[in-house]
């Protein structure tokens, strides 16, 4: 039996894993420059990506 | 001397002149003044009074068809002076490469080199009040793909105010203002202009006759063109193939915000003044795109953006939904200016329309090519890269600018659009084959007709025209006093 407590730490694990996956899905690469892509129109390095996950 | 056709009842003087000049704005001041102080007799015909007038103003109206643009009759001042009582004063040169052909772009190339308007920068940022220097430099750690590139402020100059005294009192020249040229004379047999037809607004005043040795229509980049069509309705040989190029060609500079940025703060090398950055010769070659100049434009303070630009990007992108679409408040701009290539489908055609003095008026189609979009997009993205690379801040772009169409906003999205530069329309060309006017804003079909103003040029860079057409006037003076 999993305690209400570890769910609620699971299940916001799943959130944050699904927030990181999401935003590199939306990431596109800039052609021509593998290190930086695009996300929502800003133009960032892919570095970024990991300080902007939530 | 100035007349003003509302106030006498005299033809422009009967006697002949040695150059006719139909239009007193920047080009027609700039041109009457530099052949009067060498004692040429010189007749300027001015359309409208020394202030802006509906009764003059309305010969301007027009149509637009296809892609947008302003009311043709808001986009131009037809009084003495011409644009340059609104203009901006915004000052700088065609490069280099402006002037060259280039594989990539169509019809691109000038019959002449930029060596032939170097004599005459000097003398137009003399006329112009500003410095004679334009240096550029390319940006630190950009790899050599982008420049800074400087531009010069006129005061700006008014061309009325600034020549008026002379204007006046000049013996070789002869000012009449609200003075309309309605057509002109031509001989088949020579193909020479022998007369300037003339009429004030007095609907019973006769036409009157100008004769000349030459002439210089300076009308403005649309005016020269349909003025000439106009023409060509009676003398359809200076427009028939292959000199079919009358109208052709015209061209603005696409304004847009293509985008915004934000500054770290730490940055404070990245100082708060107007930067413009252009693609360097490897970009342009290397990508197949025009030139194009990008104003970095801050629109607030930027100490009162805290903190660097990832937290700003942060707070945009993971905060708030209504920001992915909405500009941080704490940065710029970034309008681009770009160099519109020449297109043959862009064009100042005749409407059926006619104005009070049985001329047609003009309908403007201007159109847009790949390559434009494509410009603001490669030089949009390598802006961004920069800002990225170098953690100067971050850049983001508008959505339409990074679609991978050929769609750029008009007006009706509330884009400026473009800058109220109107060129291309009666070219310089090596031949009639590909130009109206020779090297010498000679008229390929009509020998002793030139034609002055941006008007004329082939391709247009990413500089604002009136440096270029003031340079340009120089030149077509001292052809002028040479023949």
């Amino acid at each position: 039996m999993v305690s209400l407590g570890r769910r609620a730490l699971l299940a916001l694990g799943a959130c944050f894993l699904a927030m990181r996956v999401h935003g590199a899905r939306a990431a596109e690469p800039v052609a021509g420059d593998e290190g930086l892509v695009i996300l929502h129109g800003w133009v960032l390095k892919k570095s970024d990506l990991k300080q902007l996950a939530p | 001397m100035i007349i003003d056709n509302d106030r006498v009842d005299a033809p422009p003087a009967s006697e002949r002149y040695d150059v006719c000049i139909a239009g007193g704005g920047v080009a027609g001041i700039v041109l009457a003044t530099t052949l009067a102080e060498r004692d040429r007799r010189v007749l300027l015909l001015e359309a409208g009074g020394l202030q802006p007038s509906d009764r003059s103003q309305q010969f301007y109206r027009g149509e637009v068809a296809a892609r947008g643009y302003f009311d043709l009759d808001i986009a131009r001042l037809r009084f003495l002076g011409g644009t340059s009582n609104h203009w901006s004063g915004l000052c700088r040169p065609l490069d280099p490469h402006d002037f060259v052909r280039h594989a990539h772009i169509a019809h691109s190339g000038w019959p002449l080199g930029i060596e032939a308007l170097q004599p005459y920068l000097a003398p137009a940022c003399e006329i112009l009040e500003i410095e004679p220097v334009f240096g550029e430099r390319a940006l630190a750690q950009a790899g050599g793909e982008l420049k800074e590139v400087i531009f010069r402020h006129s005061p700006p100059v008014r061309f009325k105010e600034k020549y008026l005294d002379f204007l006046q009192s000049s013996d070789a020249l002869e000012v009449h203002l609200n003075a309309n040229l309605t057509g002109l004379q031509l001989d088949r047999g020579t193909g020479w202009v022998t007369a300037a037809a003339v009429r004030g607004y007095d609907a019973e005043a006769p036409i009157r006759y100008a004769a000349a040795e030459r002439y210089v229509l300076a009308l403005g980049g649309i005016e020269n063109a349909r003025m000439l069509l106009n023409v060509a309705e009676q003398a359809p040989w200076i427009a028939a193939p292959p000199n079919d190029l009358i109208g052709r060609f015209f061209m603005e500079h696409p304004h847009h915000v293509i985008g915004h940025y934000v500054v770290n703060a730490a940055r404070t090398d990245f100082g708060q003044e107007l930067r413009f950055i252009a693609p360097g010769d490897a970009l342009r070659r290397r990508q197949e795109v025009a030139n194009c100049a990008v104003w970095v434009e801050p629109y607030v303070d930027r100490r009162a953006f805290e903190g660097d630009a990832l937290d700003a990007v942060r707070r945009i992108i993971c905060e708030s939904s209504v920001y992915r679409c909405t500009p941080p408040s704490e940065a710029g701009t970034l309008r681009a200016m770009v160099e519109q290539v020449p297109n043959p489908s862009s064009r100042v055609r005749l409407s059926n329309v006619r104005d009070t003095f049985g001329l047609r008026r003009a309908v403007l189609d201007w159109r847009l090519s790949p390559i434009d979009k494509k410009t603001m997009r490669t030089v949009g993205l390598e802006i961004g890269k920069y800002f990225a690379t170098t953690n100067i801040g971050r850049v983001r772009l508008n959505d339409w600018v990074l679609a991978r169409d050929d769609a750029v906003p008009g007006l009706r999205e509330g884009e400026q659009v473009g800058a109220f530069h109107h060129m291309g329309t009666t070219r310089m060309g090596h031949s009639p084959a590909d130009g109206v006017v020779d090297r010498d804003c000679r008229m390929f079909t009509v020998p002793n007709l030139y034609l002055a103003g941006s008007s004329v040029f082939p391709t247009v860079g990413c500089a604002n025209p009136t440096l270029t057409i003031v340079q340009l006037t120089l030149r077509l003076a001292d052809h002028l006093l040479a023949a």
